[in-house]
């Protein structure tokens, strides 16, 4: 990757946005929430198919998760009214007497490599641009190079 | 570019529509934003531009696209990243290329809504 030619501000900004999106997919396992709470629902998130589930807990919280966790209780549908309990970081979640296995999903690192990808590729362009742009002699380029 | 991004992502994850959206209009408002610039922040054209879409993709996550998903928001972000460089150089252009890119912009976000509401793709 051409770091060295591309802005500073947009390898910070692709590295954030990367970040956020590895973060909010780890959210998805529940491995880094923790909760101590009644469970108000679990329902289908209605737009995304089958890989999520929205958990409403009683503080207000509706959290997308994935749907492995909430496979591995016996009537998912019907966990409404019973405490749910795990420390962050902690791989298993308790509600009433059941318990469930924490893992990241396929899909974090489906958006991990696709987030990866784009960064890669805005970064690479930009530098490859600010090249050419050198290479050319054009008075932009170090504008380009430097701006922000 | 973010249109091919938007068609890979599309391609990648066939059951979230709206993360297509999220990038096309994460795209759109950073152009649009760029177009409307004033010419004398051209050199924090683009940084100014992606933290305003931090904050504006945060707020629409938790005031529109609810429940909030971080995912959700980054890949507004992505939209803004893919189109960095370019609302980069649009800030030191003045007169039609800024109208050309403002209408590209208004598009993009048009077609990203349309994208989002208008279309269900995947089981519901």
């Amino acid at each position: 990757m051409r770091l060295r030619g591309a802005p500073w501000p947009l390898v910070v900004a692709a590295a954030l946005t990367f970040a956020l999106a590895a973060w909010g997919a780890a959210q998805w396992s529940l491995i880094p929430i923790a909760i101590d709470d009644q469970v108000v629902a679990v329902r289908y998130q209605s737009e995304s198919g089958y890989h999520w589930r929205i958990l409403d807990l009683d503080d207000g919280r509706h959290l997308v998760i994935d749907r492995r966790i909430t496979d591995q209780f016996e009537d998912w549908e019907h966990l409404g009214g019973r405490r749910a309990t795990k420390a962050a970081g902690e791989r298993e979640l308790v509600v009433g007497d059941e318990r469930a296995g924490l893992a990241l999903s396929g899909e974090f690192w489906k958006v991990v490599l696709t987030m990866g990808a784009i960064g890669a590729t805005a970064i690479w362009r930009a530098g490859r641009a600010v090249e050419r742009a050198c290479a050319t002699g054009s008075s932009d380029a170090g504008g380009a190079s430097t701006a922000g | 570019m973010a249109i091919g991004a938007a068609l890979a992502v599309q391609l990648v994850f066939p059951y979230r529509h709206d993360w297509p959206a999220h990038l096309l209009g994460g795209a759109g408002a950073m152009i649009l934003g760029a177009a409307a610039a004033p010419r004398a922040l051209h050199r924090l054209t683009a940084s100014i531009g992606f933290v305003a879409l931090v904050a504006l993709s945060w707020a629409t996550e938790v005031q529109i696209f609810h429940p909030f998903d971080l995912v959700d928001a980054a890949f507004t972000l992505a939209g803004a990243v893919l189109t960095f460089q370019a609302a980069d150089q649009l800030g030191r252009c003045r007169g039609r290329p800024r109208a050309v890119a403002a209408a590209w912009g208004a598009a993009l976000v048009v077609a990203s809504l349309w994208y989002r509401y208008g279309t269900s793709v995947g089981p519901t």
